[in-house]
């Protein structure tokens, strides 16, 4: 069989041609692009998320305790009393952790009763645990075997399980449904013994043990007012900024979040006043409002996030653009006051 | 002198006009579910809009999507991606299209089919490649970002490592050295 016959042969395996897909009215495909081009802002893009869109300010943040999470402690030492609400969802949750020496907790993202996803680390290796509904376990089921060159079953704090191995990896993932939730704990190692270990030391922590085990970069309630004021000490403030309001809130949130909500906060106060300067025709007070934007490079806060998400790139892309007249990206040109209220999560 | 930001949007716009129908079928021929396909097109597409500058021109950016779009999936794979609102409505339109069904398939297309899946990795997604997407060897080196000459060599031995699945035992040893496995990790996926 020569070469063109054998292509000829893979095309006709195809599902669908470019021709077939040509001839197809799809509008959803055209309108794609203005979806992209219009979620070019903060919210959108935080590099440190392996999921393409986590709101950087979400406005849903009451509904889910957001605890993106840099850096780790030893489990259940904190001790600290939670709040209800917060015991309640945790209540909800799966509550998993891995028990094993040196293994903590490095990453949870925007976790809920529903939905969630931590990272545990040892330092050298690491484990993914997601929860979703326990609806999502046939097709994720489904969606890891068809990816896998080994399966088997295991069995995981009790439930029956199924362990996969990546195809010509080592990443190995189980799926498995708890109750309310299915369940993936994913991770590469070198054998699968290793893997099948840490699997088995899986351990379901109580609501308040659990919430403990959250890293140190989680800003607690209690602790949250003194976080506001230690990084709005290098931020000049505009006339009439109140962070009270910056100070009190019933949910976890994690250092990169917080210096979100603050340092936007701020920014968005220093927008609006140039926004009301320019156009009352008062040149000393819009000056006032650029060069303190201008400072924004050097606000400690800003520098702290800035490896782990776009925030603070963003929000210099505003200061520059106010002191120079030039557009903003924004999913079409825009100016500073056209785009300003949704780049940097200003509320009215 | 036109302006940056306006050339940038320009530039993309014209990007996914060119590419967007080649992504979604590239993307649709590897996925089983078309839901699936829709997350991945748009995170594709948000990854060039985001990262425009590294896009390079001409045709070879649809090589690029594609590479990207390989990470994407990988990581799909990998449950990294999550549904989000992007791209809902292209994603209602997919569920809806009738996409051959893989488990209807006629004897031969079948054979070949099944065949292909007990290739290696990078053996069927050179093969894929070159028949689906029609692309030369020296494409497929960009896509799947390794050197033209492996992607030659690597092409000829899967075309022959295919011959052997299908019944012709015409092939070399078949053994691929471990160095050439060079898939595990594209640098270019977030």
């Amino acid at each position: 069989m020569d070469d063109a016959r054998l292509d000829a042969l893979v095309a006709s395996t195809a599902a669908i041609s470019d021709d077939d897909l040509a001839g197809l009215d799809i509008s959803g495909l055209e309108s794609l692009v203005e979806e992209i081009m219009s979620r070019n802002e903060l919210q959108s893009h935080p590099r440190r998320s392996v999921w393409p869109f986590r709101a950087a300010v979400s406005a849903a943040a009451a509904a889910v305790i957001v605890v993106a999470l840099f850096a780790g402690q030893d489990l259940g030492r904190r001790g600290t009393a939670w709040a209800a609400p917060l015991v309640a969802m945790a209540e909800a949750t799966p509550r998993l952790v891995v028990d094993a020496p040196g293994w903590e907790v490095t990453r949870a993202d925007e976790f809920g009763a529903d939905t969630g996803e931590m990272t545990f680390s040892d330092g050298k290796r690491s484990l993914e645990l997601r929860w979703q509904p326990a609806g999502a376990a046939p097709a994720l089921s489904k969606d890891r075997a068809a990816s896998s060159d080994h399966f088997e079953p295991v069995t995981v704090l009790g439930e029956q399980a199924t362990l996969y191995r990546y195809g010509g990896t080592t990443d190995y993932t189980t799926v498995w449904t708890d109750g309310d939730h299915a369940l993936e704990a994913r991770g590469a190692f070198r054998t699968l013994a290793a893997y099948k270990e840490v699997l088995a030391s899986l351990r379901r922590l109580d609501a308040n043990a659990w919430l403990d085990a959250m890293p140190a970069s989680a800003v607690r309630p209690a602790e949250r007012a003194a976080a506001v004021r230690a990084i709005l000490a290098d931020i000049p403030q505009p006339d009439g900024f109140d962070p009270s309001r910056l100070e009190t809130s019933a949910s976890v949130r994690d250092r990169y979040q917080l210096g979100a909500a603050v340092a936007g906060a701020v920014a968005c106060g220093w927008i609006e006043s140039w926004v009301r300067a320019t156009d009352a025709g008062d040149a000393a007070a819009a000056a006032r409002a650029v060069a303190a934007m201008g400072s924004s490079r050097d606000w400690d806060i800003l520098d702290e996030m800035n490896p782990d998400g776009d925030y603070p790139e963003v929000l210099w892309e505003y200061a520059d653009a106010m002191k120079t007249g030039a557009p903003v990206p924004a999913g079409k040109v825009m100016t500073v006051r056209e785009a300003y209220r949704s780049a940097l999560g200003c509320t009215p | 002198m036109r302006d940056p930001v306006e050339t940038n949007e320009d530039r993309y716009r014209a990007l996914f006009r060119e590419a967007a129908r080649p992504v979604l079928a590239f993307v649709l021929r590897r996925t089983d579910d078309p839901a699936d396909a829709a997350d991945i097109v748009a995170d594709t597409f948000l990854v060039a809009w985001r990262r425009i500058d590294d896009v390079p021109p001409g045709d070879e950016a649809r090589l690029w999507l594609f590479g990207t779009a390989r990470g994407v999936m990988r990581n799909h794979a990998r449950g990294k991606v999550r549904r989000t609102r992007l791209g809902e409505r292209l994603r209602a339109e997919l569920e809806s299209l009738a996409v051959a069904d893989p488990a209807i398939a006629v004897t031969e297309v079948d054979a070949v089919r099944a065949a292909l899946a007990r290739l290696d990795e990078l053996d069927g997604e050179l093969l894929r490649l070159t028949a689906w997407e029609g692309l030369a060897p020296s494409e497929l080196a960009v896509v799947l970002d390794i050197p033209a000459g492996t992607a030659r060599t690597r092409l000829h031995r899967a075309r022959a490592r295919l011959r052997a699945e299908l019944g012709e035992r015409n092939v070399d040893d078949g053994h691929v050295p471990a160095g050439e496995r060079v898939l595990a990790h594209d640098p270019r996926c977030q």
